[in-house]
């Protein structure tokens, strides 16, 4: 089997981190955690990861900054990450809201809503996993 | 000489049965006088005379209500016969006068002129008086008519100002008082609305009132008062506009004034300050909505960490704790589903007033917008065609509901369309409206619910339906947009065969 995946989740909410691990991690992939937009940059830089789940509202910086960022050519490195959005809005019209209201292009892959199954979230990063060649 | 009373003429060979009228006749040449208070008599009409202008004016002045008519010699030995006309003209007492003269030449166009009905010679035939003196009296009951409605119509409310306790009454009240005629000029300005809308005394009065308030949605208001039926006033019962000014935030109530016969005489608004009471809804909705999304994110983490637990993922459980936790895992998904109930609730509340008008490039928003649904289309392999017209007019409304009418519509086409479907999204100018059309080959509706699918949480429960998911406020949201633009919505839907959906906003509101 090849090295496991290694996702980066970065959420404000210390439960939410630890639910999310044990989910993650009971699929068999590695979990190294954030809690806010600063830190998801330099865990970004020292764990290289293969995908991050990234929650929206986080302070300090949040999720939009986060994407932002990666748009910069001084995280080009990281820029192809696979990224899995966290909302805490619901699904539907809201969500496409966000990007129309902010006009920030989110270039990420897929929109997870909380709270989310533990079997949905499974599903959602296997498919990327998957794309990457890589698996758990 | 046989004298009948009132007596049936033939006239052109048809019968005529005539008024009598009340007629004073000025003339210090008696033979003249006497002739015509004959002729008249002899028509069944009551003759008063007066020799001078000065009598005549007594009689006047005595029996106001019963001179209809002036029969005055324009060669009056003391004179003063234009002087009377001028005097009855202001004074518009709405006598008709007849002028006399031997001539009836450039006297007579004077007399015409200072406002005397017709002029005839006195060298008059019983005939030609006859003609004449029906002619006149034809005229004079028009007026009377016309006159009446006049005197009806205004009576009533002029009348309120000159009852001074009335309207120390008026001005007592906090709330603000305007009235209107029937032609949408002020009556009335109590001093709170002269405060409001910064009116400066009596100049107002006689004035539109849409200039005096500066605004047509309330013009339109006192207008529709005065039109309404029953229907219509019902209609307008539940409207209270919000206006504003002078920094205040007033909510309008427009009823129509009526005469004892019910006829619309007039209108009148009043005005409620709720600048307090508004400030105060606001931070109560405001507060409703933080706290629901404050509620959202502790329940979301709560429920995910007891499903871990519930699916093994912490360790081994017992049937039991199984059991429990399944339990308390459907609890927490009913409060979160409530929450976001209320924040859907908020939702459609803020949707329903405008927040903003903007001019907004429509086709530009559905582009994107379209691109943006491309991909949960994607997931399920269904096309999305777009058709959008590139000579659209230039579009103003709340650019955030706009763009919720179109993600709510194509989103609901995708999620009711099976896998390989098409959704076809046309924007064009259809006469003064913007045509906004969503049609796809879904799974359709049966008709009997197409007239509740704009219901606030209504959705329809089939075996098809039972697997999406959705909080059924969608439509009811855009509705609520599309009424706040004016606009009008339409369904049209086939089970097994497609859903088609059409907004239509005017681009001018």
């Amino acid at each position: 089997m090849g090295k496991a995946a290694k996702i980066l989740v970065v959420d404000d909410d210390p439960d939410m981190r630890e639910t999310l691990q044990i989910i993650l991690e009971s699929a068999g992939y590695t979990v190294v955690t954030g809690e806010d937009g600063e830190q998801c940059l330099a865990k970004l830089k020292q764990e290289e990861p293969d995908l991050l789940i990234l929650d929206l509202l986080m302070p300090r910086m949040d999720g939009f900054e986060v994407c932002k960022a990666l748009k910069d050519p001084r995280h080009s490195r990281y820029a192809r990450i696979p990224v899995i959005i966290l909302s805490s809005v619901q699904e539907g019209v809201s969500q496409r809201r966000y990007e129309l209201e902010t006009g920030v292009r989110m270039d990420v892959d897929d929109y997870v809503e909380k709270p989310v199954e533990g079997e949905v979230l499974l599903e959602r990063v296997g498919k990327i996993i998957k794309r990457l060649g890589k698996g758990a | 000489m046989y004298v009948p009373l009132a007596l049936p003429v033939r006239i052109g060979g048809s019968m005529l049965i005539k008024p009598s009228i009340n007629v004073l006749v000025v003339e210090d040449d008696i033979a003249v006088m006497q002739k015509c208070r004959e002729l008249l008599l002899n028509e069944g009409h009551r003759v008063r005379t007066a020799e001078s202008v000065e009598e005549a004016l007594e009689i006047i002045q005595k029996h106001r209500a019963d001179v209809d008519m002036l029969l005055l010699s324009l060669e009056l030995q003391r004179g003063g016969s234009m002087m009377l006309i001028e005097t009855l003209q202001k004074a518009r007492a709405e006598i008709l006068i007849m002028a006399m003269s031997a001539q009836c030449q450039e006297e007579a166009v004077d007399a015409i002129h200072a406002g005397a009905y017709d002029c005839i010679r006195k060298t008059f035939t019983p005939a030609r008086f006859s003609i004449k003196m029906d002619r006149a009296i034809e005229a004079f009951r028009l007026r009377r008519q016309m006159g009446v409605i006049r005197k009806e119509r205004q009576a009533a409310l002029t009348r309120v100002e000159h009852d001074g306790n009335l309207l120390a009454v008026l001005n007592s009240f906090s709330d603000g008082l305007v009235v209107t005629d029937w032609k949408t000029n002020v009556v009335l300005v109590n001093d709170a609305a002269a405060h409001l809308f910064e009116l400066k005394g009596k100049e107002i009065y006689g004035r539109p009132v849409s200039s005096c308030l500066k605004s047509d949605e309330l013009l339109s208001l006192f207008v529709r008062a005065m039109k309404s039926d029953s229907s219509l006033a019902t209609l307008m019962a539940g409207e209270e506009p919000i206006v504003k000014a002078s920094g205040k935030t007033l909510r309008v109530h427009v009823d129509p004034v009526r005469d004892d016969a019910g006829t619309a005489i007039g209108a009148v608004a009043l005005f409620h300050d709720v600048t307090k009471v508004t400030a105060m809804d606001k931070l109560r909705a405001d507060f409703l909505s933080m706290v629901s999304h404050e509620l959202k994110a502790p329940l979301s983490s709560l429920l995910m960490q007891i499903s871990v637990i519930h699916d093994g993922l912490a360790g081994g459980l017992t049937e039991k704790q199984a059991d429990l936790l399944g339990k308390a895992k459907e609890k927490t998904k009913g409060m979160i589903t409530l929450v976001n109930d209320i924040l859907d609730y908020r939702r459609i509340e803020e949707g329903k007033s405008i927040q903003k008008i903007e001019t907004i490039d429509l086709a530009d928003t559905l582009g994107r917008t379209v691109k943006l649904m491309g991909l949960s289309a994607e997931e399920k392999q269904i096309t999305i065609k777009a058709h959008i017209a590139d000579d659209l007019p230039a579009f103003s409304g709340d650019s955030g509901g706009i763009e919720a009418i179109f993600v709510n519509l194509i989103s609901n086409a995708i999620k009711y369309t099976a896998k390989g479907g098409t959704v076809e999204v046309s924007l064009n100018q259809a006469g003064k409206d913007i045509r906004f059309k969503v049609v796809d080959n879904g799974i359709g509706m049966p008709q009997e619910y197409l007239d509740r699918i704009f219901e606030k949480f209504f959705r329809i429960k089939t075996e098809e339906t039972k697997s999406i998911s959705g909080s059924g406020l969608g439509l009811s949201i855009v509705k609520g947009i599309v009424d706040a633009h004016n606009g009008s919505i339409h369904v049209e839907s086939k089970v097994g065969e497609g859903t088609t959906m059409i907004v239509s906003l005017p681009f001018q509101r």
